[in-house]
């Protein structure tokens, strides 16, 4: 693995390089952590798709404040990144950082006071603060070095800022690449690969961009070499298959291209707006088009009307262009239509954390339209899942003729991670229907009697005219309000989901098939939670956990498995009541999303632990929380 | 031919419209093939296809045969439609296994450049006629009597409205003095883009008598402006000429009036010699042609200038308005 040498020039004060201490590790977190605009983020996704690339297991998140540009130096306004990796594969953010590298002490007190740094964590500081003209800045150092103190961290000055000046007149766009070096020496990675993905990071620059930002690199990477007295080595692990990294917002713009989308119609939405970026970038190479609407009600519009027109089209969105585009997904329910909506779910209600990840969109992801309105819903568990899911979601919308909800989150939209290079079959880009003409007579509705599916006819199919209606129809799409029409059209809509859910498998049990208490969950909260189950199966507790990808139609057998185990907690990132809170009882209580629908399904007793931290589930939290609902006498 | 560096930057600069005749070749041979396949195939290949069509994510969710059970089967076909599908298929085959030497031609010595631009568009449209075949056998509407001589290269005169419009554009390298407008002027219609990438010594504006108030026509020395044929929605007639020629750009979008249409930026001298069979009178006659398309009927005056009524100014009318407009003290406003 190429490495710097001396070759570069000593950093100001560096009498001679430190001998350091070399910790391995199987896993360790990182997180960078600066003012909004200052770069920490990318900083932080060089350094995980680096990792990631040498065959580290790697998650990441991004620490996002809720402004676009909040005031500097405040805690609030803390932006950056956090990277968890790993020799084996990392499924989730864990829970907490052991090693943090901060542009100021205001954004590094925002993370401690939120409990993300580990008791013995490392912490890196930009020091002019504390020498800074202005004194009330000058106080603002003390009192948090003092705030600092309660723990035990180790808290590690560095002259960013006058070491950066050395290169670029403007610290500001720069510290990030000398922070990055420091990283890079202090982790081991390599240096080569890093100077490419700082390549691909500012091809869109000049080519003096890059190499200030090199030499920034190089200058962080020589300054840790004399100045930081620890190496962390989280050794790589060659994997046997060939690997992508990625996001989810990628892997989703990825899979709608390998699934042989054609048309990809949204209105900008935080955090599903980059899911556009990369199609903007690459679909048109694929035949694609995005169509940027000019509202989230057109965007609905226009992607139903490119499918009617025989397309293969697609729409993201988040919670609040959800909201607006119930009516679109009840006429495209209505008149069979099919649709794939991706949800990147964010905090709640209106337009609650943009940039925050919840789980809070179930319910109006599954009632979506006022009327009875049948459609799918899928939850992809992984990143990796979120390319796999688009191939699914189109087969699904096109064979049963209405509307898949893919409701991934911003946990997985922003996270980065790599998985199995994806083998696209060309069986996934098949064309959507037969366009020759249909036998005389056919109706656009000819619904089957036993499965409530038809076959779908596009306009100027021959044989195959016929007017579209989102009023009640009836076989032939002419309008009938009479009630055996309406009675026999819903049956026909609702009855491609009890189809649907016949085809599908029980979800699988991860740990026994039977035991104390079973943790149920969905979306983006599979790694935690199993790695929660690992740690308390290890504590000598029989738990297991259960994930569910399909939320509508619900998986089958869940009644059978749950009656194996003593208790069912579903674990959830939305809002639900705690019992005990004032006025809460049992008949008014509130529970979890997931859990109301699996009582409701189910008739089981089903017990829930939500939050809504606006930051992912810690298995950490997880397991504290399954060890206070383990059933009496459950416990070791 | 193809690595000629002008041949491919005619080939960059028309990527649109290859790309979208090359959609519709993918298109319709995606189609026959799966109708094929459906009808070759057993139950289990059914079974397998259905799995693989659900993608990872479903695969292992969903029970691909169950699955396979609700996809509509497709009609069964005779064995005479099946083999005239297959034929077409060779075709579609054919065509797109040529890439980007479909939209390519030349003109060897001796040949002339309407029969080779009569071949290549006869060779593309032979696609139609094959699109059409896979569309009736999987309708079930293939008459061997009636449709047999679909699956014959389709002359350009035999295009429909509709695949004019659908054609895809051809670049042909072609010795100067085989160029003849004459020779293209037929194949103005639709969306027909007839790129020349001439070499050696050629007419200054051979181009020159094909502007028509519709078509698009350029002529240039250096390649630029043929992302403006790809982009205009219409026929269009393009050269890349020797360094000398004349250079010009007639656009029908920009105007009513010949002169709003065209921009000329070289005329060069006549040559004082024939080219090939065209004579000096000829050249000198388009090089005239050009420059009247081109001369501006009248020249607003100055502010305040005197004004007299312009060069070029075609007619009576034209004079007296001029004159009407320098004598109101309105010249330069307008």
């Amino acid at each position: 693995m190429p490495m710097l040498t001396d070759t570069v020039e000593a950093p100001t004060g560096a009498a001679s390089r430190v001998r350091p201490t070399v910790l391995k590790k199987r896993e360790h977190t990182v997180e960078i952590v600066s003012d909004s605009g200052e770069g920490a983020q990318r900083c932080g996704q060089i350094f995980g798709a680096v990792s990631a690339k040498m065959g580290n297991g790697v998650w990441t998140v991004e620490i996002i404040p809720a402004e676009i540009q909040p005031p500097a130096r405040i805690p609030e306004g803390a932006s950056g990144y956090r990277i968890r990796v790993g020799t084996g594969p990392v499924t989730n953010w864990g829970d907490a950082t052991n090693l943090a590298l901060a542009f100021n002490e205001q954004v590094l007190l925002a993370r401690h006071r939120l409990n993300a740094l580990a008791d013995d964590a490392i912490l890196l500081v930009e020091d002019k603060w504390a020498t800074h003209e202005d004194a009330d800045i000058r106080a603002a150092w003390v009192a948090a070095m003092e705030e600092l103190s309660t723990r035990h961290y180790r808290i590690i000055p560095v002259p960013m800022e006058v070491e950066c000046l050395r290169l670029v007149d403007n610290p500001r766009k720069g510290k990030n690449m000398f922070a990055l070096g420091m990283l890079a020496r202090i982790y081991g990675r390599d240096t080569d690969r890093i100077k490419d993905q700082i390549a691909f990071t500012f091809r869109k620059k000049s080519e003096d961009v890059y190499k200030t930002n090199v030499e920034l690199f190089e200058r962080g990477f020589a300054w840790a070499e004399h100045n930081v007295d620890v190496r962390i080595d989280v050794a790589p692990q060659q994997s046997a298959d060939a690997l992508v990294v990625m996001n989810g917002n990628e892997a989703i713009a990825l899979g709608a291209i390998a699934s042989g989308m054609d048309l990809c119609a949204m209105y900008p939405i935080t955090p599903a707006t980059s899911v556009s970026h990369l199609l903007s970038e690459v679909f048109e190479k694929f035949g694609g088009i995005v169509h940027q609407a000019e509202d989230e009600i057109a965007a609905c519009g226009v992607a139903i009307g490119a499918s009617y027109a025989g397309k293969v089209a697609f729409t993201v969105t988040s919670g609040p262009g959800l909201a607006l585009k119930t009516e679109f997904l009840g006429a495209a329910i209505m008149t069979e239509i099919p649709l794939v909506l991706v949800d990147v779910q964010r905090g709640g209600p209106s337009t609650g954390l943009p940039t925050k990840v919840e789980q809070s969109d179930l319910w109006a992801a599954l009632y979506a339209s006022p009327g009875d309105a049948p459609h799918i819903v899928i939850a992809p568990a992984t990143i990796e899942e979120c390319f796999h899911v688009m191939v699914t979601a189109r087969r699904l919308a096109e064979t049963f003729r209405t509307v898949v909800m893919v409701l991934s989150d911003a946990n997985l939209a922003t996270g980065m991670t790599p998985f199995k290079r994806p083998a696209p079959d060309a069986a996934w880009q098949a064309a959507p229907l037969d366009l020759s003409a249909v036998p005389e007579g056919t109706k656009a509705y000819q619904w089957d009697a036993q499965t409530g599916l038809s076959r779908r006819i596009l306009p100027g199919q021959a044989n195959g005219m016929y007017t579209l209606t989102t009023l009640s129809h009836d076989e032939g799409s002419k309008v009938a309000y009479s009630s055996g029409v309406h009675q026999r059209s819903s049956a026909a809509r609702s009855r491609k989901l009890a189809v649907l859910q016949s085809l599908l498998s029980p979800p699988p049990v991860y740990g026994e098939a039977s035991g104390d208490l079973l943790v149920v969950g969905w979306g983006s909260t599979k790694g935690a939670i199993e790695e929660a189950v690992d740690r308390l199966r290890a504590d000598g507790l029989k738990v297991s956990s259960l994930h569910l990808r399909f939320l509508s139609p619900m998986e089958p057998g869940l009644k059978p498995i749950f009656q194996k185990f003593k208790k069912v907690v579903t674990v959830e990132l939305n809002y639900s009541d705690e019992v005990g809170d004032p006025y809460v009882t049992d008949e008014n209580r509130r529970r979890g999303q997931l859990a109301w629908l699996l009582r409701a399904s189910t008739l089981v007793d089903v017990d829930c632990w939500t939050r809504v931290p606006g930051e992912p589930l810690r298995p950490g939290s997880i397991v504290d929380a399954i060890k206070d609902r383990m059933p009496k006498g459950g416990a070791k | 031919m193809q690595s000629d560096p002008r041949v491919q930057q005619a080939l960059a600069a028309l990527d649109r419209p290859i790309a979208e005749f090359r959609a519709l070749l993918e298109g319709a041979l995606r189609q026959a093939e799966l109708f094929l396949a459906e009808q070759q195939a057993d139950e289990p290949a059914r079974v397998a296809r259905a799995a693989a069509t659900l993608g990872q994510f479903g695969a292992a969710r969903i029970d691909a045969t169950r699955f396979a059970a609700l996809q509509p089967g497709a009609s069964r076909a005779d064995k005479t439609s099946l083999d005239a599908l297959r034929r077409a298929l060779d075709v579609l085959h054919q065509m797109h296994a040529r890439g980007d030497g479909l939209f390519v031609a030349e003109v060897v010595e001796g040949a002339k450049l309407g029969a080779v631009v009569e071949s290549a568009l006869s060779f593309i449209g032979w696609a139609f006629g094959a699109i059409i075949v896979t569309d009736l056998v999987r309708g079930g509407r293939y008459v061997p009597a009636e449709h047999e001589s679909l699956l014959d290269p389709l002359g350009f005169g035999g295009w429909s409205r509709s695949e004019r419009r659908a054609a895809p554009p051809v670049i042909v390298r072609v010795a100067g003095h085989a160029v003849r407008a004459t020779d293209l002027a037929s194949y103005a219609d639709g969306h027909v883009k007839l790129v020349l990438i001439v070499d050696g010594a050629c007419a200054p504006a051979p181009l020159a008598r094909l502007i028509t108030p519709g078509t698009f026509v350029l002529q240039t020395t250096d390649g630029a402006g043929l992302d403006r044929v790809a982009r205009f929605d219409g026929p269009a007639f393009a050269a890349v000429l020797p360094p000398g020629a004349a250079t010009f750009v007639h656009d029908p979008v920009l105007g009513r009036e010949p002169w709003q249409r065209l921009t000329v930026t070289h005329i060069p001298e006549a040559p004082k010699k024939a080219i090939g069979a065209m004579s000096t009178w000829q050249m000198l006659e388009e090089l005239k042609q050009l420059a009247d398309l081109a001369r501006t009927p009248f020249v607003v005056p100055a502010a305040g200038g005197a004004g007299a009524p312009a060069m070029g100014a075609s007619d009576a009318a034209d004079r007296i308005a001029s004159w009407l407009l320098a004598q109101s003290g309105l010249g330069g406003t307008t």
